[in-house]
């Protein structure tokens, strides 16, 4: 995931409702154009496992929603991103428009893919932590291992980093009560 | 860099003296054979900013010897590697015999390529904390950022995360008063 063009010009949310419906991710960060091609099985395995847990969850307690990509997060004119999943809650609900998200979710999770790493890493964490998203999970389908960071004041402070080699189990402030295991996570159906 | 073979036979030094001379860095780790490709321009950038500060250091602090890749580590018939760096003490200098190195380097350190991200972060530190190496560093050139692992007891644990981005400086116990900033670290000449 790489900007597309270098250019001067800066591109915003009207070129962006014009890209091709080509299957691909594009985003725009600060102006700049990100396409990325379909992600992988092992991504879409976790997607689906992560959003489970999620999904269970909020039918016992109906405190937000989960929703997955594509669809869109429009925190300005300048940056609209795709992120792999994010959770809105009640007290956030506002940002949800009939057409799409406008504003900073609660959390949003980024699924790593060989080409993203440091866009996701880097781009996009720094675009959430200026936009007042509360928690940022990264997910490495490589090392099995989940890094949180969270916000503390105006900053994001990493949280935890969190493996299924150790064990570790995954849980939040956003979502009382919620753990699942990176084990889960990462489980692959035999 | 993966297993050239699941072959159910294990390499041994034997074999990998017969390895070809095709300028791909061959490695065995419990037997199984890794071929990585030539290192890209940034990994030999960060290679040789890293040896740059460690000799500077030595000459006026002569307390080991540092080396870089392509050198051999043989740590058992079955386990044979060329980290990018590694720096002897001379407590250690015995292991040191005129082919190679044959035992645990007090420290090791390994710089990411997109190829051998998982081997250098899972096996190989593995590899390294089963066999008596003090310190493993895991550098990142595509986050500017660094992993120390230091021995404590007969595991490792994660002592630091530095990053550039953070201005982090980068010390270590076994090299007493060294220091140098990742900015320096991961600086490509312009």
């Amino acid at each position: 995931m790489k900007p597309a063009a270098s250019a001067s010009t800066k591109f915003t949310y009207e070129d962006f409702v014009n890209f091709p419906d080509d299957g691909k991710r594009h985003e725009i960060i600060d102006g700049e154009h990100f396409v990325t091609p379909s992600p992988n099985t092992k991504h879409q395995t976790i997607a689906t496992n992560l959003t489970v847990a999620l999904g269970g969850y909020l039918k016992h307690r109906p405190i937000g929603r989960v929703f997955a990509a594509p669809f869109d997060v429009v925190f300005s004119d300048l940056d609209v991103v795709e992120p792999d999943l994010l959770y809105i809650s009640k007290e956030r609900a506002g940002i949800l428009t009939k057409a799409h998200v406008r504003g900073a979710p609660d959390l949003v999770v980024e699924i790593l893919s060989p080409g993203t790493r440091k866009t996701d890493e880097m781009t996009k964490r720094k675009l959430y932590e200026r936009s007042d998203v509360r928690e940022y999970w990264v997910v490495d389908p490589e090392l099995d291992a989940i890094k949180v960071y969270r916000r503390a004041g105006g900053v994001f402070t990493r949280a935890a980093e969190l493996t299924a080699e150790a064990g570790d189990i995954l849980t939040t402030p956003l979502l009382p009560e919620f753990s699942v295991a990176l084990a889960e996570i990462f489980a692959e159906p035999a």
